[in-house]
C-alpha cells in the first residue's frame, strides 16, 4: 500500500468513526422518544372512569361538541379533526388494530361499507332524543350507525345578482342557456359529491341512464372542479354550483346574493356517527355516552351553534329541535335517499367512469 | 482513571463506533424509510397482508392504475418532471456561473437567496401565482395579465415553471461544488485552441456531466413526487398527475390503498430506471479530471449589455420565486374574500379571527417542538448519509442507500404515512410492546422520513468537499476525534448545517399529510389547525393562519442566523464550502 493511499484510508476511517458518534446520538434520541412515548400510547384501559373518548371527526362543530361533552360528563374527549377522506382512510388503515372510539362525518354510504366489513357496533340507538319521521328513515336495519342531522349534497347554489332566474330542474341544466355555466366538485376528490350522482342516477332509473344524462351534461360544457366549485361560483367562473347546501348558506352571510335552490330530487346527506365495534367495553360505554349526549337537547344546541356559518346550517332530525333561521323547513325539500348498502358499493365504479368521461 | 486506562477505553470506544457506524445508519434508515415504504408498496401485489383486500397475490390493481386517468396522470408527471429538471438545471448553471465567475453584487447574494427559495413550499408559490394572476386583481386591472398569459401560467406551462424554479436550489447545490472545483483551466485551454463560446461549452459541459446528472435527478424526483403544485394549479386546470391520483385513491371512500401502491411503484420504477441510466452513462467514460490542484477561477467584471442581462436574469428569477409568493400571501389575507383589488377592500379581519376565534398556542407549541427535534435529527443523520454517499468507494450499499433516498423523495408523504400505520399498528408488533401508532414518537419518525432524503441530498455538496485529510491533520496534532471534527471540519460546514437545519425546521413546521395521518388523537399541529379553519369554511382566516405560520418560520430563521452571526466563532462565520464564492 502506498503511503498516500494509506494516509487516505486512515483519514477516511477517522471520519467514519466520527460518523458513528452522531448516529449513536440519533438512535438514542429515537430510543428515548420511543420510551417516552409510553406516556402517550393509546393503550386501551378497562376502567370506564378514566377511559377517554377518541373522536375522529370532520364536522365543523366537532370541537365545540368535544368541549361540551367533556364539561358535561367529565370524560376526556380527544379529537382528531380532519377532512372526511383522511378520517375514513385512517379507519381503513387501522382496521386490524383500531384506535378510535367514535367516527363522525357526513354521509352514510361509507358506514354501510364498514358495517359490511363487520367493523361497527350494531344494535345501539341513543335514547336521549326522539328522531322525527324523516330521521327514522336514515336509521339502518341493524342500527350499525347513527344519523345525527341532515343536509343536501346536491343543491343549486347561485348568485341572484348574476343569475336572477336559476335552473329549477336537473333537465334544465341541459339547456343551451346553461352551457359552460354549471359545475360540481369531482366526487373522486370530494366525498360528499358522490351522493349527488347516486341520487340522480337512482332517480333516472339506474347507472346506464345516469351515465347517459351526465354525458349530455358534459356535452353542454359541465364544469368539474378539483378543489371547490363554490369558490368558482364566488369567483364568477360558473353561475350555478351543485354543492352541499350548508356551504351555500354559509356563503350567504358574506354575500347576501348567494341563494340556494333545492331541485327534485335533492340528495339527502346525513351526518353520521359510528362506534368502533372492536373497541373494549369501557370505550364502547364512553362512545355510547357521547352519542347520547349528541342526541340530547344540550348536544343538539351545540350542533346548531358550533359552526354557525358552516355545518350548523343542517336540518335537525330530532323532535323539538329548530333549524337555524336561513335553513328552510324540511317539508319544502324534495329529499331523496338512495339505499347506502346498494349505492355505496357502486361508488368506485361510478367515480372511475365519471373521471374518464366527465371530469 | 490512569492515562493507560483512558487510552484503552478510548480504543474500545472508537472500535465500537467504527464497527457500528454503517449498521446503525442502516437500522435507522430501515425504520424511518425502507420498511414503511416496502410495506406500502407490497399492497399492490398482496392487499390481504394488511387486510386491504381479499387477494394474497394479484396484479389486478396494476391494470386499474395503468389505464384511463391514472395512466394520463403518470404520463403528465413524467413530462412535467423532465421539463422541470431541464429548466432547473439550466437556471442553476446560469446562477452558479454568475455566483462564482462574476463580481456582480447579486453574485454574493445568490446562495443565501437560494436557501430562501428552498424554504418556500411549492403550494405557497402556486397559491401566490394564482393570486397574482387571478382576474380582477391589481395586475389584471393594470393590463399586465392577459387571459392568454393567465391560461398558460395557470396550466401546464405554469406547473413546469414552478416546479423548475423550486428545483433550482437542489440543482445548484448539486452542481456548484463541481463547477468550483473545475476552475477555469479547461475553458481557457479550449479558447486557446480557437473554440468559440458554443464549442467551449460543448467541450467543458461533459466534464461536469456527473454533477449535471445529479442535479437533474434530484429535481426530477422532487417534481414527480410533488403534491403542492399538483393539488393547486394542476387540480384547478384539470391536469391529472400521479400524486393527485394517489391522493384520490387514498382520500376518498372506499379507500384504495392497493391502487395508490401501484402508482407508487410507477414512481419508484421510474426513478430506478433514471438512476440506472445515469450509472450506465457515467461508467462509459472516465470523468475524473478534478484534482487537488484545482484552483478557484478568477472573477470577471462583465460590462455593458452583458451586465444588464445577467442582473435581469438573477433578480428576475428571485422576484418570481420569492417576491411573487410573498405578495400572493399578503393579497389573499388582506383582501376581503372574492373582491377585486381596491383600498376599500383591504381588511385585517382575517388576522383578528386567527387570534380570537381559536386557541392557536397548542398547535404552535406542538409544531415548534416536533420541528426542532426533527431538524436536529435530520442534520445529524443527513451528515452521516451525505458522508456515505460522497465516499470515493460507496460500494453497493452506498448505491442502494442513494436509490432508497431518491425513491423516498419521489413518494408522497401520504404514502409513507400510510406505510407507517400498516407497519407500526400490527397486532403482533403491539403484542411485542412496540405500540407506536397514536404517539408523538411515530409522528416524529414520520417527519424524519420526509425531511431526511432531500436534506441529505442538499448536504452532499458541502460534505463532499471535505477531504479526509482535514480530520487526519487534527488527529496528527493530538486532538481526539470530536475535537478534530470541531476544530478542522465543523468550521467548514457550519453554515451549511445551519441552513439544512432551518430547511428541515421550516418543512416540518407546516407539514400536512403526515400530521393528518399520524398525529395522536387530540393533538393539533399547525397544518391540521389550518386545515380545520379551511373546513370551517373560513378561507380568509385559514390563509391568515398560513401567513402567521410563515412569520413564525421567518422569525426562527432570523433568530438562528443572528445567533450564528454573533455567537459562533469567527472561523465558522467566514468559511463555508457550501457557499462557493
Amino acid at each position: 500500500m502506498s503511503e498516500t493511499n494509506s494516509h487516505k484510508m486512515s483519514s477516511r476511517s477517522s471520519f467514519r468513526r466520527l460518523l458513528a458518534v452522531p448516529l449513536t446520538v440519533a438512535l438514542l434520541g429515537v430510543g428515548a422518544g420511543v420510551s417516552g412515548a409510553s406516556t402517550h400510547t393509546t393503550a386501551r384501559t378497562t376502567s370506564s372512569s378514566s377511559t377517554p373518548l377518541y373522536l375522529l371527526s370532520s364536522e365543523g362543530y366537532d370541537s365545540a361538541m368535544c368541549t361540551a361533552f367533556q364539561k358535561a360528563t367529565g370524560i376526556v374527549c380527544k379529537l382528531s379533526d380532519n377532512s372526511t377522506g383522511p378520517t375514513l382512510a385512517t379507519i381503513q388503515a387501522t382496521k386490524n388494530n383500531p384506535h378510535w372510539g367514535v367516527a363522525w362525518t357526513d354521509g352514510n354510504a361509507p358506514y354501510a361499507a364498514l358495517d359490511q366489513e363487520g367493523l361497527l357496533l350494531k344494535g345501539f340507538e341513543p335514547t336521549t332524543g326522539t328522531l322525527t319521521a324523516l330521521g327514522q328513515k336514515l336509521v339502518p336495519a341493524d342500527k350499525s350507525y347513527i344519523p345525527t342531522g341532515l343536509t343536501v349534497s346536491g343543491a343549486f347554489i347561485y348568485n341572484s345578482k348574476v343569475t336572477p332566474k336559476p335552473p329549477t330542474t336537473w333537465q334544465d341544466l341541459l339547456l343551451p342557456q346553461w352551457k359552460g355555466k354549471v359545475g360540481m366538485n369531482n366526487p373522486s376528490v370530494d366525498g360528499p359529491s358522490y351522493p349527488i350522482l347516486a341520487t340522480l342516477f337512482n332517480s333516472l332509473g339506474g347507472v346506464k341512464q345516469g351515465e347517459a344524462f351526465m354525458t349530455k351534461l358534459k356535452a353542454n360544457g359541465f364544469v368539474v372542479s378539483q378543489n371547490s366549485i363554490k369558490d368558482e361560483l364566488l369567483a364568477g367562473t360558473v353561475q350555478v354550483a351543485i354543492s352541499q347546501n350548508t356551504s351555500g348558506i354559509g356563503a350567504s352571510y358574506t354575500n347576501p346574493n348567494i341563494k340556494v335552490y333545492y331541485p327534485n330530487p335533492s340528495a339527502g346527506l346525513p351526518s353520521t356517527i359510528a362506534i368502533d365495534g372492536k373497541a373494549g367495553a369501557a370505550e364502547i360505554a364512553v362512545a355510547k355516552k357521547f352519542a347520547d349526549f349528541v342526541y340530547s337537547p344540550a348536544g343538539q344546541a351545540v350542533m346548531l351553534s358550533g359552526d354557525p356559518q358552516g355545518d350548523s346550517q343542517f336540518f335537525p332530525i330530532m323532535k323539538g329541535e329548530k333549524s337555524r333561521p336561513r335553513v328552510p323547513a324540511t317539508s319544502t325539500i324534495p329529499f331523496s335517499f338512495p339505499n347506502p348498502y346498494v349505492w355505496g358499493s357502486l361508488e368506485p365504479s361510478i367515480n372511475t367512469w365519471f373521471n374518464s368521461h366527465v371530469a | 482513571m490512569s492515562p493507560l486506562e483512558q487510552r484503552g477505553l478510548r480504543h474500545w470506544y472508537e472500535l465500537a463506533l467504527n464497527r457500528l457506524g454503517r449498521p446503525l445508519l442502516w437500522v435507522i434508515l430501515a425504520v424511518v424509510s425502507i420498511i414503511p415504504t416496502v410495506a406500502f408498496l407490497a399492497l399492490a401485489f398482496s392487499p390481504r397482508i394488511f387486510s386491504q383486500g381479499p387477494s394474497w397475490f394479484t396484479l389486478g390493481v396494476f391494470h386499474q392504475a395503468f389505464s384511463g386517468t391514472e395512466l394520463a396522470g403518470m404520463r403528465n408527471s413524467l413530462m412535467i418532471a423532465v421539463g422541470a429538471a431541464l429548466i432547473a438545471t439550466l437556471l442553476a448553471s446560469g446562477l452558479a456561473l454568475i455566483a462564482q465567475r462574476t463580481d456582480l453584487r447579486v453574485a454574493t447574494l445568490i446562495p443565501a437567496l437560494l436557501w430562501g427559495v428552498l424554504l418556500v413550499p411549492t403550494y405557497v408559490v402556486s397559491v401566490g401565482w394564482e393570486e397574482i394572476l387571478a382576474s380582477g386583481n391589481m395586475f389584471s386591472q393594470m393590463g399586465l395579465v392577459s387571459p392568454g398569459v393567465r391560461g398558460a401560467l395557470l396550466g401546464p406551462v405554469g406547473i413546469v415553471l414552478i416546479l423548475g424554479f423550486s428545483g433550482v436550489p437542489f440543482a445548484y447545490f448539486a452542481m456548484a461544488p463541481a463547477i468550483v472545483g473545475m476552475g477555469r483551466r479547461f475553458e481557457e485551454a479550449a479558447r486557446i485552441h480557437g473554440a468559440g463560446i458554443a464549442k467551449t461549452t460543448r467541450t467543458v459541459a461533459p466534464i461536469v456531466l456527473p454533477a449535471i446528472f445529479a442535479a437533474m435527478i434530484i429535481v426530477f424526483a422532487e417534481s414527480i413526487g410533488d403534491f403542492g403544485v399538483a393539488s393547486t394549479i394542476a387540480a384547478n386546470a384539470n391536469i391529472p398527475v400521479a400524486t393527485t391520483n394517489i391522493m384520490a385513491a387514498i382520500g376518498t371512500f372506499p379507500t384504495n390503498f392497493p391502487e395508490a401502491a401501484a402508482v407508487g411503484w410507477f414512481l419508484i420504477i421510474t426513478l430506478a430506471t433514471v438512476l440506472t441510466f445515469q450509472n450506465w452513462l457515467l461508467r462509459k467514460k472516465n470523468y475524473a479530471v478534478l484534482s487537488g490542484r484545482s484552483t478557484f477561477a478568477p472573477r470577471s467584471h462583465p460590462g455593458g449589455w452583458r451586465r444588464v442581462v445577467l442582473n435581469v436574469f438573477a433578480y428576475g428569477f428571485f422576484t418570481l420565486t420569492l417576491v411573487v409568493p410573498a405578495m400572493g400571501a399578503v393579497f389573499s389575507t388582506l383582501l376581503k374574500p372574492y373582491t377585486t383589488f381596491s383600498l376599500h377592500n383591504l381588511s385585517l379581519s382575517a388576522y383578528v379571527d386567527v387570534f380570537t376565534k381559536q386557541s392557536i398556542m397548542q398547535p404552535i407549541m406542538v409544531s415548534l417542538k416536533m420541528s426542532v427535534i426533527t431538524a436536529t435529527l435530520t442534520v445529524i443523520l443527513g451528515v452521516a448519509v451525505a458522508k456515505v454517499l460522497t465516499s470515493p468507494r460507496p460500494g453497493w450499499t452506498g448505491r442502494l442507500m442513494d436509490a432508497v433516498l431518491v425513491g423516498s423523495v419521489a413518494l408522497p408523504a401520504l404514502v409513507l404515512a400510510a406505510g407507517f400505520i400498516f407497519v407500526f399498528n400490527l397486532p403482533f408488533t403491539v403484542h411485542l410492546g412496540i405500540n407506536l401508532y397514536g404517539t408523538l414518537t411515530l409522528l416524529g419518525i414520520g417527519y424524519l422520513a420526509i425531511s431526511l432524503p432531500s436534506n441529505s441530498r442538499v448536504l452532499i455538496g458541502p460534505i463532499g468537499q471535505i477531504d479526509g485529510s482535514m480530520m487526519a491533520a487534527g488527529r496528527i496534532h493530538g486532538a481526539h476525534q470530536l475535537r478534530a471534527f470541531r476544530k478542522c471540519v465543523l468550521p467548514l460546514i457550519a453554515k451549511s448545517l445551519l441552513w439544512a437545519w432551518l430547511l428541515s425546521f421550516a418543512a416540518t413546521f407546516g407539514e400536512l399529510p403526515t400530521s393528518e395521518m399520524l398525529a395522536p388523537t387530540g393533538v393539533r399541529t399547525m397544518a391540521t389547525a389550518i386545515l380545520s379553519s379551511f373546513q370551517a369554511y373560513n378561507l380568509a382566516m385559514a390563509t391568515a393562519f398560513s401567513v402567521v405560520q410563515m412569520v413564525i418560520v421567518l422569525s426562527v430563521i432570523a433568530t438562528a442566523t443572528l445567533i450564528f452571526r454573533f455567537v459562533a466563532p469567527p472561523g465558522w462565520r467566514n468559511i463555508d464550502v457550501g457557499r462557493p464564492r
